[in-house]
């Protein structure tokens, strides 16, 4: 804990923050689901012992790199979900704020705490987009969704035996969309309040999913509905 | 008893009828509303903003679906809008009394139902806001917002069909309420002979008032 608030700090290239989340996410939930299976065998160890196991999952379960959500990230990924840029460092911004979204709220639905987000996933995704030449920014946070869904950023852990449920989909779905929709929306004025509209967006996503036509060969249709709570958020 | 006027959280350059529309305003302008009504009536209330943010998208769909297209009826829809609003908040009932004060007033319609005159509240002050921000009209409200015997009759009502709750908030603001299909704006509109829709809509009963409203409910 000594070294990961006061230590030196080496500073990670750019091209490997990405890769570094993922890996950060990865241990993350290794070390959460190590410890839920150990409280069952936490009897058989002397108290001390389980204490200094628990507290080490936990730093390991906890830590995070010390980066924020600021505009250098945040305007590019709006720009690239409102299709006002197509770059590579667009997508990555956008598929950053993906993953901060993913990490923000996953925890609050039961059927996700097993579930991952590949931020470098989403991102090699993302490039692929078509620029507006060929896609109208209307269907672009549609696009976007359809692209990350179907790409395989979001999946189980694997070497897990734990039960995701039947929900794993369509709660990976609105969370997705909570975010897309929390980009279309106009930007909150601090950090904290980004956190706290994002928290929002997932509130309205859910309120509201069930009235998102499922159809996925719509993207025009979904694109408009995310336009539309992202207005009302 | 009065009700005090509600600060409202800032709405930049949008238009209040706008921003009431945006479920950040929506929240904020609720919590202004519970401190507002916990410092003049002494109760205590618990939210669950997750029912909150339910009611605020329930509101939404019921208000996107009957938006008159003619802009000479937006004002008779703000009006509606916050009778849908009331009857959204009374379906999910986001808030719970938590106390009242020390030799609480049964007579006194904050204290005989807490969570409704929290609800009646905030749609009566959103709704004159908007009224006054956007459309330069004041909200006279009715001296029977404080009499007790139409509280007694609106929650019965109100726990009955939740619908008929806009009627009663009609009759709060001092508007002619619309008893026989309180949830339909262009009834209510034809009644109040402002109707521009050429299509009569319903059997045509006359709108009876809802049980137990008192003779002088309606004006």
């Amino acid at each position: 804990m000594i070294f990961v608030e006061h230590g030196p700090r080496p500073e990670i290239p750019a091209y490997l923050r990405a890769p570094f989340r993922d890996i950060r996410r990865g241990v993350s939930a290794v070390a959460e689901n190590t410890e839920e299976f150990l409280e069952s065998a936490a009897p058989m160890l002397p108290d001390p012992a389980w204490r200094v196991v628990r507290s080490t999952l936990d730093l390991v379960e906890h830590f995070e790199f010390s980066e924020t959500l600021d505009a250098q990230v945040l305007v590019p990924a709006r720009g690239f979900v409102q299709a006002r840029n197509h770059s590579a460092k667009g997508a990555g911004a956008c598929a950053r704020c993906l993953g901060f979204a993913w990490d923000h709220t996953h925890r609050s639905q039961a059927s996700l705490r097993h579930v991952m987000f590949s931020e470098s996933i989403a991102a090699s995704s993302l490039r692929g987009i078509p620029s507006p030449s060929s896609a109208s920014s209307s269907d672009r946070s549609a696009l976007i969704f359809l692209k990350v869904l179907k790409s395989g950023a979001i999946g189980r852990m694997p070497g897990l035996a734990t039960e995701t449920g039947d929900n794993v989909l369509n709660d990976a779905s609105v969370l997705l969309a909570s975010a897309l929709v929390w980009l279309l929306a106009e930007p909150a004025a601090t950090e904290a309040e980004e956190r706290r509209l994002l928290d929002m967006s997932l509130s309205l996503t859910q309120a509201i999913w069930d009235d998102i036509p499922p159809n996925t060969d719509a993207p025009e249709a979904l694109g408009g509905r995310f336009k539309d709570m992202a207005r009302h958020l | 008893m009065m009700m005090t006027n509600l600060t409202i959280p800032p709405h930049n350059d949008v238009q209040l009828h706008k921003a009431a529309q945006r479920l950040r305003w929506f929240l904020a302008a609720y919590e202004h509303q519970i401190h507002t009504t916990e410092e003049e009536t002494g109760n205590r209330y618990r939210t669950d903003e997750k029912k909150l943010t339910r009611v605020f998208a329930d509101w939404l769909k019921d208000f996107e679906a009957q938006k008159p297209e003619d802009p000479r009826d937006n004002t008779a829809y703000v009006g509606f809008a916050a009778g849908l609003m009331l009857r959204a908040l009374l379906r999910h009932q986001p808030s719970v009394s938590e106390g009242l004060p020390n030799q609480a007033d049964m007579s006194n319609p904050a204290h005989f139902w807490p969570e409704g005159y929290l609800y009646v509240a905030f749609c009566l002050n959103v709704r004159g806001l908007v009224l006054q921000s956007d459309y330069h009209e004041e909200q006279n409200l009715s001296d029977l917002m404080t009499e007790i015997r139409t509280w007694w009759s609106f929650r019965e009502n109100a726990q009955e069909d939740p619908s008929r709750a806009i009627g009663f908030l009609d009759l709060f603001a001092g508007d002619e309420p619309e008893w026989a299909f309180p949830q339909i704006f262009r009834v209510k509109l034809a009644r109040s002979g402002k109707g521009r829709s050429p299509k009569p809509i319903g059997p045509g009963k006359s709108g009876a008032a809802p049980s137990q409203v008192p003779d002088d409910g309606g004006h």
